[in-house]
């Protein structure tokens, strides 16, 4: 078995006196796609925030293809090739959509100059259907083509771990079908993929291997139906009563 | 070579005296930064235009100084309302907020200058002859007053937010306005007092710079960095907050200036506010 | 290209004989473009709204008149390091500022405010100055021109043209997008890989340096300098004022604002009114804030 691509230990981040992470222990293996699932409040943005530089944790260890990452800058985080998406979408407001694009490339792994960024901004704008709004401002797109700039945006550095946190709330059952035959086209390029979902279906489709995490912990990993199936976490999500 | 114990002394009370100075400014600031979320630049120049309005209706109308502010607290009450509806009215951001009262500051300093003059005014009180004695130290009255006046403002206002119904519904209105709303606080007339309140508080801040020092426009500017300093560091929203940290800094300005020399006083708060910046940035 | 043939016609105006108001006049202009286009450089790209500009220009203003009007160097000289010393103030400050998360927005505003008066009452208090002023009446003009204020209106010219450049530079670079996206969204920008605290380091840094050079130009045109003049909240009310009119999300917005207001003032200073002059100023201010926040060129800032 080859090393993980991303290994995390006993991580921890409190915030003012809320416990978001108790002691996070995670393996990501490289090209798989992970599905990261647990009730509201059990720390799977928070997990994502750590990792990616948003927060810095309070103790535990990150460590991206054997190189530790705790307490590095957020932007030498995504030079090394970790990229995420939003839950809420936050784009660049002033920008345009090709502009949003544009700009992980340009300060991403591979610095390009601003015309292969534009070209690189503009294949992946293709590849989630916004190729027509390139011009436009995100003010000027809906919902569900806010989440795929954010997708667009997050994929333009070709990063090698990609968090996708929450990317099918709010989408119609079409929408949900077109995002999942994305995902896993991103795989088949060769990312890495931890996505955090609530809708369960997508889950047992897309993942190779699902974690469970409750109240800032892993409780649970393995294949998509074992883990369903485990007490522990039907217990996590319906309360003892429901086991 | 370290200046007598005489010396020292009075240094410490004439830090006491500026620093009461500097709570009594930051009154009104504090509270429509930490209550109403508003950074009022207006304020120094309103303080300056009360001062003004003071050294006038007391040099040339004969009336005592004090007692002017029965004329100008209420007017400027007015004219802190007027101020806040116009900033609700057009939904000014905070930053924006900043930007447009630094707009009033200039056309208050521009009004002060053509009624007034760039020229160095001085108010002439029968306070200001007076002067006790405490001790070996020296007490001069219009500081004292100062000192007097800031105090007791300072713990009213504070007392009025803990204890009364409509301090505790400004305070709620400050921390959660929807909510408040919810339970019948009527947040735009709150918001209008608060306003009106921090007006007439740099009308009674202005009457006690009157008494003490000599006013120019190009004054204005002078009080910028320290009132913010007190206030910053006092915690806003908490009337008591500027005069303490005030208290604290004049003294360690005054002990900085008689052991060492002028140059360095701004630095004190400066380098203070710097440091509860760094140490403490989560409490803003 | 524009702008290189834009200066050649313009540099070629101190030759032409002219009565020397309408080379004060242009200088004028051309130092409020170089003012309000440096602050733009980290204010209007980066959103980070400084309202100490004045401390900057003052440093550089003092710098220059203590080596030329007291230690007795060249004018020119001076300059350097009428560049440098702002800069380096602005990096001290900034490398701590830029640290610190809550320090953004207005309290970056308040801060920088403060800046000005605690560098003027130093300046005031310590032999830099000391009170009186420093009087620069003697230091040698260059003969660039055929006369002196010929002479300023093309190291004033210079200066502009220079900030103009290095502004559309950075406009059009992967610097400039990069600060772009910080005024949008600094915290999703470094998450995006934007190096953000050496970004607005280094336009803190530029802009400072910049206004450092208008400061020394100035400080010998004037010819005497004073702790009260030099560090004025004026300064850095208008420079806000001329960005936020022309745009302060375009390299050429600044300049725009800078011609009209200076325009306006000087119209009114020459007449009798100029305290009513700068009465109007505020009050434009205002109605530029509230009414038109895109500036001029708002609409025209594609990115």
């Amino acid at each position: 078995m080859n090393e993980p691509l991303l290994l995390v230990r006993g991580v921890r981040k409190a915030f003012k006196g809320v416990q978001a992470l108790a002691g996070v222990d995670l393996e990501v293996q490289r090209g798989e796609i992970l599905g990261l699932v647990g009730p509201n409040g059990s720390g799977k943005s928070t997990l994502i925030n750590v990792v990616s530089g948003h927060y810095r944790s309070d103790a535990g260890s990150i460590a991206f293809e054997g190189r530790s990452l705790a307490g590095e800058a957020p932007h030498r985080i995504a030079r090394a090739g970790i990229a995420r998406t939003y839950q809420i979408p936050r784009p660049f407001a002033h920008l345009s959509v090709l502009g949003n694009v544009a700009l992980p490339p340009m300060f991403g792994q591979v610095v390009m100059d601003r015309a292969s960024a534009e070209r690189e901004a503009r294949r992946w704008l293709e590849f989630t259907g916004l190729a027509g709004k390139a011009a436009l401002r995100p003010g000027d797109l809906n919902l569900h083509q806010r989440k795929f700039l954010e997708l667009a945006r997050a994929l333009a550095s070709r990063p090698k771990l990609l968090f996708l946190d929450e990317v099918l709330s709010g989408l119609t059952p079409v929408e949900m079908d077109k995002a999942i035959g994305l995902i896993r086209a991103i795989r088949e390029q060769g990312a890495t993929i931890v996505f955090v979902e609530h809708v369960m279906r997508a889950v047992l489709e897309l993942s190779d291997r699902v974690v469970v995490m409750t109240h800032g912990k892993n409780i649970a990993q393995g294949l998509p139906r074992d883990v369903m199936r485990d007490r522990a976490v039907i217990e996590a999500y319906l309360g003892s009563a429901g086991a | 070579m370290l200046p007598s114990a005489t010396l020292l002394g009075q240094s410490v009370l004439s830090g006491v005296f500026a620093g009461a100075l500097y709570g009594l400014l930051g009154l009104g600031l504090t509270l429509s930064w930490g209550l109403l979320r508003q950074i009022n630049l207006a304020h120094f120049a309103l303080v300056f235009l009360g001062a003004y309005l003071t050294y006038q209706l007391s040099s040339v109308a004969g009336v005592d100084p004090l007692l002017t502010l029965a004329l100008v607290a209420p007017a400027f009450f007015v004219l802190g309302a007027l101020l806040h509806w116009l900033l609700a009215r057009f939904k000014v951001s905070p930053l924006n907020t900043l930007l447009v009262t630094f707009g009033f500051t200039v056309i208050i300093e521009s009004l002060i200058q053509w009624i007034w003059s760039a020229d160095f005014r001085r108010l002439e009180s029968h306070y200001a002859g007076v002067k006790w004695k405490l001790g070996a130290l020296f007490v001069p009255l219009p500081e004292l007053l100062t000192l007097a006046i800031a105090a007791g403002l300072a713990l009213s206002i504070w007392a009025m937010l803990r204890f009364t119904d409509l301090g505790r519904a400004m305070r709620a209105t400050a921390e959660d306005a929807p909510i408040a709303a919810a339970f019948g606080v009527n947040e735009k007339l709150l918001a209008l007092l608060l306003s009106g309140l921090c007006a007439a508080l740099a009308a009674v801040a202005g009457a006690c710079l009157a008494l003490s020092h000599t006013l120019a426009p190009s004054q204005i500017y002078a009080w910028i960095g320290v009132v913010f300093a007190v206030v910053m560091i006092g915690g806003l929203g908490n009337p008591l907050g500027p005069l303490v940290a005030g208290i604290a800094i004049g003294v360690a300005e005054a002990l900085t200036m008689a052991v060492t020399s002028p140059a360095w006083a701004p630095l004190v708060s400066f380098s203070l506010l710097i440091a509860v910046l760094l140490i403490r940035p989560d409490r803003f | 290209m524009r702008l290189v043939a834009a200066g050649l016609a313009l540099g070629v105006v101190p030759f032409l004989g002219l009565a020397a108001f309408y080379e004060s006049f242009l200088y004028l202009i051309f130092l409020w473009v170089a003012l309000a286009t440096s602050w733009n450089i980290l204010s209007g790209y980066a959103g980070y709204f400084s309202f100490g500009h004045a401390a900057f220009f003052g440093a550089g203003a003092y710098t220059t008149a203590v080596l030329a009007g007291k230690l007795g160097w060249p004018f020119l000289w001076t300059l350097p390091l009428a560049a440098a010393v702002p800069a380096l103030l602005g990096v001290a400050l900034g490398a701590v500022i830029f640290r610190v998360r809550a320090l953004r927005g207005e309290l970056f505003a308040v801060l920088t405010l403060a800046v000005t008066f605690v560098v003027a009452t130093i300046v005031l208090n310590t032999p830099i100055d000391g009170g009186p002023g420093v009087y620069l009446g003697a230091v040698a003009i260059p003969g660039l021109a055929p006369s002196p204020s010929g002479t300023f209106y093309l190291l004033a010219l210079a200066l502009a043209l220079g900030t103009l450049w290095i502004a559309r530079a950075i406009y059009r670079s992967r610097f400039g997008t990069g600060l772009f996206a910080i005024h949008d969204d600094e915290e999703v920008a470094e998450v995006m890989g934007v190096p953000t605290y050496r970004f607005k380091l280094a336009a803190f840094a530029l802009s400072c340096a910049l206004a450092g050079i208008a400061g020394g130009i100035h400080s010998v045109f004037v010819s005497y300098v004073t702790v009260g003049e030099t560090f004025s909240g004026w300064t850095a009310l208008y420079v806000i004022l001329m960005s936020a009119l022309g745009g302060t999300r375009h390299w050429l917005g600044p300049a725009i604002g800078a011609a009209a207001i200076t325009t306006l003032l000087y119209v009114f200073t020459t007449s009798d009114y100029a305290v009513a002059g700068r009465a109007a100023v505020g009050l434009i201010f205002i109605v530029v804030i509230l009414f038109l926040p895109q500036g001029i060129l708002g609409k025209l800032a594609r990115r």
